[in-house]
């Protein structure tokens, strides 16, 4: 059987601009299909249901090898799920995206070095709570930024794994910093 | 197969049925829409709701034991599982009783937040109880279920739920019959129990006392007051009790503006918890329908007015909140068992799941608020030469270092060949499956050295135990359910007459004529094996007592009257 990449599975084209309205539309309406749950009210017609669908590949990245353990139902709906959700984070999309391309993000950069150190500054000078919570919606909107100024470059890959070095970063702060608003109290 | 909706609250667990395409909840015994978590153990049997708060008594009495699911704790002699078996056991002949039918499955709601250990905690609760799991399903999602199916209305929701113990705010989209979780977060040691603590402390306090100076009656007796003072200025502006310390008469009053002090601290933390759910969505708060409100905590007015003020949205609150869970659940379970979808649920992992590594740190391998079911693979690798084992603790929470999150299990990999540092590829799989439950496999790849494990609770269950389980269960099996069904009402009912008439003399002379003329009839109707006016007359009897609950419980804990001033009943 053919593998399929996470955009064939959605049969949308590979690329890190992403419309993800169409995507969460084709991904609700393929695990109405695949789901555990659903697939069960359709028994006798899920086989069908699947090709319709072109539910036929498997998750390359898992590499998944057939098992009688886990229903072919819930195999498909795993699948569905890790490609919906690598798609839709920004970061987790980028690594994908780069991966399809034999490519991986940079591990350290010079080139954000004066961003990054400014954005761990501004935190530390950051007192109360609710400092943090308009910094970390701060971050989210860079974060927005950061996507289209990807999306915009991603024909040239060499300043794709550059630029992405700064989203992975924002990311993973942005992590750190809810963590630290969360744990308050 | 007939299956029900069960909401296992930390202090109200209620049960719902579809009949006709409608979900209804099922009031135990034609009484009351929820029925009190609480276990009494006086009994050679254990005795399970309202009837274990009237026998309430702190050596053999648990309350809130869904605090302790997935931990060792143990409560005369009785683990977590025990207990919340013998609520669900009850719940579940509750509902046979009532729709005169053998119950054979349930979906069972949990807290959104509730660990891989509580999960599977209470999964076994189901199976001490003889109840097959469906599905277990987080409340929120439940709520937005009832609330959703019942507006037919597709758009993004937030689902506030503030129960007895826990706070999960989850945000959920519901399109065409499809509900996806988008978010979640809470905390699952925040709830109601919490304010009543904080009200006893208070009113202590004001009495120049301290919680460590009371024992344990004392404290469970002033825990009971203070819930029922809150419950009461959901009505009122301001209450007052007796509370009996040593000998003294201590005066606990609260009025609606100190609850409200004492609620807002813990509604702060509940609107942060909500931020940061908001945060994760990624939803733009102008797109979000309105936030359903769930749990008892939300009938304090102060409460409701807070979410709204804060998110600035519509509050849909025309389901009761402590009903709309169970509703839900039952929903998804007729959606389940008969096969005819006509919602499907897609629901997230609350807390990340990884694998602690050399010096400490966590490589999370599912992240919260990943769709489910979700598998993810990793590699790993021997670090030192001819090494033949390797442990893995597998750990729950958003922490970076292992030793700041949940430690859920261990296992370790052994009989791997000796071979160099670096060159074992030992492949470990998460899955986390329609259930929010964990299992793990590790396998080394080039020699197909392998172990799998479900992830289980620290108390295992021999097969002998397990055999004696189903047996029981098995012999517990209604051959003619109604016949049954009335048996045990009708020997719950000749128990509680006799308390009854045990406590009669402490009504007032106009109360006590009626409820001595229905407790006449009640056993009339005994006699007559009259199930019809049986249950009339219960619940008119249990109407009655149920105005002088404080002072009966008191009297049970004490042995003294805890004198309950009369305006305080006005509502």
């Amino acid at each position: 059987m053919a593998s399929m990449n996470y955009y064939e599975l959605f049969g949308i084209p590979v690329s890190y601009t992403l419309d993800e309205v169409r995507l969460t539309n084709i991904y609700l309406e393929k695990q109405s299909v695949a789901h555990p749950d659903a697939s069960a009210s359709l028994k006798a017609g899920a086989n069908a249901g699947w090709k319709t669908l072109g539910l036929v590949g498997c998750n390359p990245a898992n590499n998944v090898v057939d098992d009688v353990s886990c229903p072919r139902s819930e195999r498909l709906s795993v699948d569905l799920n890790v490609a919906y959700d690598t798609l839709m984070n920004a970061v987790k999309r980028a690594e994908y995206f780069l991966a399809l391309h034999g490519l991986r993000i940079d591990d350290i950069s010079v080139h954000y070095a004066a961003e990054m150190f400014a954005i761990s500054e501004q935190y530390g000078t950051l007192k109360t709570l609710s400092e943090k919570l308009d910094f970390q919606q701060q971050l989210v909107c860079r974060m927005k930024g950061m996507e289209k100024s990807l999306a915009a470059v991603e024909g040239n890959l060499a300043e794709f794994c550059k630029r992405a070095v700064l989203l992975r970063f924002i990311g993973s702060f942005l992590e750190k910093v809810r963590l630290d608003a969360y744990n308050r109290n | 197969m007939h299956t029900i909706g069960i909401d296992l609250g930390t202090t109200a667990s209620a049960i719902a049925f579809v009949h006709n395409g409608v979900s209804k909840i099922i009031a135990v015994d034609g009484v009351k829409s929820t029925v009190p978590s609480v276990v009494n153990y006086g009994e050679n049997f254990p005795i399970v709701g309202r009837e274990a708060i009237y026998r309430v008594d702190s050596s053999n009495t648990v309350f809130s034991v869904k605090r302790f699911m997935g931990t060792d704790s143990k409560f005369f002699a009785r683990t977590p599982e025990e207990i919340s078996a013998d609520i669900l056991f009850f719940l579940k002949r509750s509902a046979e009783q009532v729709l005169r039918m053998p119950i054979d499955a349930a979906v069972i709601t949990v807290p959104a937040h509730f660990s891989n250990l509580q999960r599977i905690a209470t999964k076994k609760a189901a199976s001490l109880a003889g109840i097959k799991v469906l599905r277990l399903i987080n409340e929120p999602t439940a709520a937005a279920i009832a609330f959703g199916l019942d507006k037919k209305q597709d758009g993004v929701f937030g689902v506030y739920d503030f129960g007895g113990g826990t706070f999960d705010f989850s945000i959920l989209r519901l399109s065409k019959g499809v509900f996806q979780v988008l978010a979640t977060g809470g905390d699952t040691y925040l709830g109601g129990d919490d304010v009543d603590s904080a009200i006893l402390e208070y009113n202590l306090h004001q009495n120049n006392l301290d919680i460590s100076q009371l024992n344990e009656k004392e404290k469970l007796l002033g825990i009971l007051l203070s819930k029922s003072m809150k419950e009461q200025l959901i009505n009122l502006e301001k209450t007052h009790r007796q509370f009996i310390y040593r000998g003294n008469n201590c005066r606990f009053q609260l009025s609606r503006e100190i609850l409200e002090d004492i609620v807002t601290r813990f509604s702060c933390r509940t609107l942060q918890i909500a931020d940061q759910v908001f945060m994760d969505s990624k939803i733009n708060i102008n797109d979000v329908a309105g936030i359903v409100a769930v749990g008892g905590m939300t009938k304090i007015p102060l409460i409701k007015k807070a979410i709204a003020d804060h998110f600035g949205l519509k509050i849909f609150d025309e389901l009761n909140p402590e009903e709309v869970v169970a509703l839900g659940a039952a929903i998804h379970a007729d959606s389940i068992s008969s096969r005819n979808i006509n919602s499907l649920l897609i629901d997230v992992v609350p807390l990340t799941l990884g694998i602690e590594t050399i010096g400490g740190t966590v490589d999370r391998i599912i992240y919260r608020n990943s769709p489910i079911p979700i598998m993810q693979k990793r590699e790993y690798t021997t670090y030192q030469d001819n090494q033949t084992g390797i442990k893995f603790n597998v750990v729950q929470g958003e922490r970076s270092m292992a030793k700041d999150c949940f430690s859920i299990a261990s296992f370790e990999l052994g009989d791997i060949p000796p071979m160099p540092a670096g060159k074992a590829r030992i492949s470990v799989e998460f899955s986390v499956d329609v259930n929010g439950i964990l299992h793990i496999s590790a396998f080394e790849k080039s020699l197909e050295v392998s172990k799998s494990v479900v992830v289980e609770a620290n108390n295992e269950l021999s097969n002998d135990e397990m055999m004696q389980i189903l047996q029981i269960a098995e012999t517990n099996k209604y051959k003619d359910a109604e016949e049954s069904a009335h048996v045990t009402v009708r020997i719950e009912t000749e128990r509680m007459i006799s308390f009854w008439e045990s406590v009669v003399q402490d009504l007032s002379l106009e109360e006590q004529v009626v409820a001595l003329e229905a407790i006449r009839e009640l056993k009339a109707a005994l006699k007559n094996d009259d199930y019809e006016k049986l249950l009339r007359y219960r619940k008119k009897i249990e109407n009655i007592f149920d105005q002088h609950l404080d002072e009966i419980i008191g009297k049970r804990l004490t042995g003294m009257s805890v004198a309950c001033v009369p305006d305080s009943w006005n509502y």
